[in-house]
């Protein structure tokens, strides 16, 4: 199958509009909440389990329904919205985005589990939530750029508010940090938008479109346009991952908002920019990601040694895990930019291993809060002794997140090294350091916390894990040892998609390079396409899986060598 | 033209209205007046709300009259020797003024003596003829009667900010408003008596046949000039002075009456001037313009970041908004040009701002009185005090910072952007979105006081004073702006295929 072909496989759309009904069902759910009275805390709060429950039911549903052999995007849905603007309601899901919406609607019961200490205004914070969820499934859905940008935009109000209301001392500066940044990034990447658009219609009779796969199929621009407006996105993108030195809003964030928006911000916000990397900047923008990725796979590896460092350093738990983040989206980057099936694979897997195992420690993180009020390291120490299931849970997210075998984290981390080792080696190799830079931190914090002696004065009153709190982490715990012992489910979904859009990605590079009528280098390119396309065809088939994948990838390394 | 006298007082029918209308209140005034000392006190209460009512009235029937004429006149008709215009556009602007004014005059009904205005009849007769001269100043074919219009609705606009006679800062917001206001009707009538000069009419279709490849020194001269005379009343820096004390000092009422009405009508005729008897000389224009907007975005906004007076930063916010509107006289084009989005922007421009103002008369009409009446601190907190005014005024805020939901705003900013990068303008725009996420910084601090902040009192322990209920008016406001800021966001298209339509037919007569 050629991924350049793949621009729309109706044939697998449902009648049912599956997506519509996941990325609205919350908004309506939130709606929803405000028919209950406010007072009624336990009524409010199940309303709310139900919204998101029936959201998560659904997106099983269309899980099952997903065809993991197509590349495709599938339950496409498109109608105009906007037509004088040539901007439509355009939705769809690939092996890419399909994890990342599942993540989402599965963290989200999670979420309202967990919001039992959101003391203050539930029915605001659940509200938020909800309308946060209706956002961040459109923005993974959108194939209309507008629409997508609308969506982007649109998680920064109900995150505003959460981190904002219901935050901790110093919420209001970092809730405004949050927004100022992201909105700095955001509003570039609408000029960049709105000028690929321009440039498109141009080219095509002044036919106005904001569709993806319609921009990607004939939009020539000179290197410099390509050169800014890759930029553009990579700001916008590079702030919400975040890369380095643009993270400083993270820690920020993290630290001051509720433990819900802490583990919605770990799990779901931060990949987005990942998310636009793969979906938008490097499809569209393909030279000048390449010519960018050694540059942002540089960041992503200071940002890999610097994150863990500063990690290292921290005296308060929550801070410690938000610098952590910073560290494993590094590897995340990494993944991505090193442009080849398994790293890209690698990171849209890790994505959602740390959304599971970050995600998990805010909520333990927010256990302990709960109950001291306080998240200085030292306060603790001796723990085990006391509140044995939670040392265990901790234990077992501890080793998923420094990326033990067995563990989700493990499989992640190990494809994007091999993917990315062949590509970057010298970088590669020092962000190893940062997988052993991990484990120290992330084991010392467990040793000062949980071994040693206890403080009976400070902590001997400390309760252990209750049954709401249980009820929240044994799904994440579950999903832990489910992606570490059968990665293969969930690869076999992201690959066929992976490899399609890498294939897209060099079409397009491929045309943009004859446009500018380099001939000499487009007959190059040329030719290392087919022998691509021969090794595409038998990912497509199914006949390479992904652990005995190696010998085929190092033949494609071989015979390609870096693409571009 | 040959059209018979009837047409043609059928074509301005909306202005005849309005006029007959604001006589007709006058009288009424003068006759009830005389029967009011013997009548109660709710008596009065229940003759003021009458006044409201038959102005709204007015305006409505106004309005149906404006929407037939656009029937009757199609592509275009002049009237009474060409001095008047009849097109699409104007009768689309004349529709959106009327519509602007009907929400001003809502906004205040039932609030008038807490803002501290007396005589009411007079204060709906002066907004009837501000809006005269607003809806002259749009259809205006001829110079002189653009200015004349323009005075029309300025010294009604004069009285209206001195209108709340015991406050001082009114009557100071009147005085420096009529000093600068007659300051740069001066420079617009010397502008206009020098392109009379140069090219021997005041017309303006005759003056854009007379300058065609026809560029002199005193052409660009009066073309300064006239500029400097219509953006002083857009508000763009550097004539902006007088906005921000004129804004925080006149009667919230008249402040909205301004930023809305007044703003369009202007934005509307500078876009005439400029595009149609200008066309000629653009290259003379488009660096002024250029230069304009970008001083207005960038000085609005940041001067807007330091406010604490809540209608003060909308008034630099005003003229922020003005500096984006200017962007898009800088691209003309067709369906997806500048003037179908700057039509777009206006409307949303003015249901979000309307609505801000409806909110901030909800919160702080009993203290209008007081020096710092509409001081960040009144916001305080407001979410517990009124969780509906705050949820309303933080969607007009993001709307007006361009995030969802306030989707009017974003969409407003998309169609105007989108235009720009189109005719090329990439720099401005990457001015304009920088300048949009400044602006962010103090829409959001309005949410941080409502939201984030306990409210004063509730500090001292002192029982929480309840706002006063708001009128159903005000409530009429608040749903209209609010419902029109989130479906014209969801379904643009509604607007501005509209709007689009009336710009295929932009010309002069």
């Amino acid at each position: 199958m050629l991924p350049g072909d793949v621009i729309m496989d109706t044939t697998v759309a449902a009648n049912f509009p599956f997506l519509s009904t996941i990325v609205f069902l919350p908004l309506i759910g939130a709606a929803l909440l405000y028919l209950f009275p406010s007072s009624k805390v336990e009524t409010v709060r199940s309303a709310a389990l139900g919204a998101s429950l029936v959201t998560f039911g659904i997106s099983l549903m269309m899980l099952l329904g997903f065809d993991s052999s197509i590349s495709a995007y599938q339950f496409v849905e498109n109608v105009a919205w906007i037509p004088s603007f040539g901007v439509r309601y355009q939705l769809g899901v690939d092996g890419i985005s399909l994890w990342l919406v599942m993540l989402t609607t599965f963290l989200m019961p999670i979420i309202v589990v967990a919001s039992r200490s959101v003391t203050t205004k539930l029915r605001g914070y659940l509200a938020a939530m909800l309308v946060l969820e209706t956002a961040m499934l459109g923005t993974l859905v959108a194939l209309d750029l507008f629409l997508f940008y609308v969506f982007w935009e649109l998680m920064l109000a109900p995150m505003y508010f959460i981190i904002g209301i219901w935050g901790g001392k110093r919420s209001i500066y970092a809730t405004l940090k949050f927004v100022l940044y992201t909105v700095v990034g955001s509003v570039l990447m609408l000029v960049a938008i709105l000028y690929v658009v321009w440039q498109h219609a141009q080219q095509h009779d002044g036919e106005i479109t904001f569709a993806l796969q319609q921009l990607l199929l004939g939009t020539n621009l000179s290197f410099t346009e390509e050169f800014w407006l890759f930029a553009a996105f990579a700001l916008a993108f590079g702030i919400k991952v975040p890369i380095f030195p643009f993270h400083t809003w993270l820690p920020d964030a993290h630290v001051e908002a509720p433990t819900g928006g802490s583990v919605v911000l770990a799990g779901i916000l931060l990949k987005m920019g990942l998310y636009g990397f793969i979906r938008f900047a490097y499809p569209l923008f393909p030279l000048a990601a390449e010519l960018f990725a050694p540059y942002l796979a540089g960041l992503a590896v200071i940002g890999i040694v610097y994150g863990s460092l500063v990690a290292w350093a921290q005296h308060d738990i929550k801070k410690l895990v938000a610098y952590s983040s910073v560290a494993h989206l590094g590897f995340c980057v990494l993944g991505v930019v090193a442009f080849n099936v398994i790293a890209t694979s690698g990171a849209v897997l890790q994505m959602i291993n740390h959304g599971i195992s970050t995600g998990a420690l805010f909520l333990l993180v927010g256990v302990l809060y709960d109950r001291r009020h306080t998240r200085e390291i030292s306060e603790y120490g001796g723990l085990a002794a006391q509140v044995p299931v939670f040392a265990f849970l901790f234990l077992v997210f501890t080793l998923s997140s420094i990326a033990l075998p067995l563990t989700n984290g493990f499989i992640g981390e190990f494809l994007i090294l091999t993917g990315s080792f062949q590509v970057f080696p010298v970088l590669t190799a020092i962000s190893t350091l940062g997988v052993i830079l991990g484990a120290v931190y992330m084991l010392t914090l467990y040793l000062r916390t949980m071994f040693g002696e206890l403080d009976t004065a400070r902590n001997g009153n400390l309760k252990d894990v209750n049954r709401h709190e249980l009820a929240a982490l044994v799904p994440l715990l579950v999903l832990v040892f489910v992606i570490g012992l059968f990665p293969q489910p969930f690869l076999r979904a992201i690959e066929p998609s992976v490899a399609a859009w890498k294939g897209a990605v060099q079409m397009r590079a491929d045309s943009l390079l004859a446009s500018r009528g380099s001939a000499q280098r487009f007959a190059k390119e040329l030719d290392s396409h087919e022998v691509k396309l021969a090794a595409l065809e038998q990912l497509d088939s199914g006949s390479v899986k992904l652990l005995d994948y190696q010998p085929a990838a190092r033949s494609d390394r071989q015979s390609l060598g870096r693409e571009f | 033209m040959n059209t018979s006298l009837g047409l043609q007082m059928f074509l301005v029918s909306p202005l005849i209205v309005v006029v007959l209308g604001a006589l007709l209140l006058l009288l009424w005034e003068a006759f009830s007046s005389r029967a009011k000392a013997t009548v109660s006190q709710t008596g009065e209460c229940v003759g003021q709300d009458c006044a409201g009512w038959m102005t709204v009235g007015i305006l409505v029937v106004a309005a149906f009259f404006g929407a037939a004429t656009g029937g009757l006149a199609g592509p275009g008709q002049t009237a009474f020797s060409g001095f008047v215009y009849v097109d699409p556009f104007s009768t689309f602007m004349g529709v959106v003024l009327l519509f602007g004014s009907m929400l001003a005059v809502l906004l205040g009904m039932g609030k008038l003596s807490a803002q501290g205005i007396e005589a009411k009849s007079e204060f709906y007769a002066l907004v009837l003829f501000a809006t005269a001269g607003a809806l002259m100043f749009v259809a205006a074919a001829e110079l002189v009667t653009l200015f004349v219009s323009l005075e029309i609705m300025s010294l009604a606009l004069y009285a209206l900010c001195g209108s709340a006679l015991r406050l001082r800062r009114s009557a100071e917001s009147a005085l420096k408003y009529f000093l600068l206001g007659s300051f740069s009707s001066a420079f617009l009538l010397y502008g206009i008596a020098l392109l009379y000069g140069v090219t021997g009419t005041t017309f303006i279709s005759a003056v854009s046949r007379e300058i065609a490849g026809n560029a002199s020194p005193i052409l660009m001269l009066s073309l300064g000039l006239m500029l400097v005379g219509l953006v002083f009343k857009i508000g763009a820096v550097p004539f902006h002075f007088w906005a921000p004390d004129v804004y925080q000092g006149a009667p919230t009422s008249v402040t909205a009456y301004m930023a809305c009405v007044i703003k369009a009508a202007a934005v509307a005729v500078t876009l005439r001037v400029l595009w149609v008897a200008f066309e000629d000389v653009q290259q003379f224009w488009i660096g002024a313009v250029w230069t304009l907007a970008v001083l207005t975005m960038c000085g609005g906004n940041l001067i807007a970041l330091r406010q604490r007076s809540v209608k003060r930063m909308l008034a630099y916010s005003s003229i922020a908004h003005a500096g984006y509107m200017m962007i898009a006289f800088l691209a003309p084009g067709d369906t997806n040009g500048g003037g179908a989005a700057i039509l777009y922007y206006l409307i949303g421009y003015t249901l979000m701002t309307m609505g801000a103002f409806a909110v901030i008369l909800g919160v702080t009409s009993e203290g209008e009185s007081e020096r710092d009446h509409d001081h960040i601190s009144k916001f305080y907190g407001l979410s517990e005090r009124a969780p509906l005014l705050a949820a309303l005024m933080a969607l007009f805020m993001l709307s007006l910072a361009g995030i969802p939901p306030g989707l009017a705003g974003l969409l407003g900013k998309f169609y105007i952007f989108g235009a720009a990068i189109r005719a090329d303008y990439v720099g401005l725009v990457i001015i304009a979105v920088l300048n949009s996420a400044v602006s962010c910084y103090y829409y959001l601090r309005v949410i941080v006081a409502m939201y984030f902040m306990k409210s004063e009192a509730g500090d001292k322990a002192e029982p929480v004073e309840a706002l006063p209920a708001l009128t159903p008016a005000l409530l009429s406001v608040l749903g209209v702006c609010s419902l029109g800021v989130v479906l014209f966001g969801l379904f643009p298209g509604l607007l501005h295929d509209s709007a689009a339509a009336v710009m295929l037919g932009f010309a002069g007569p």
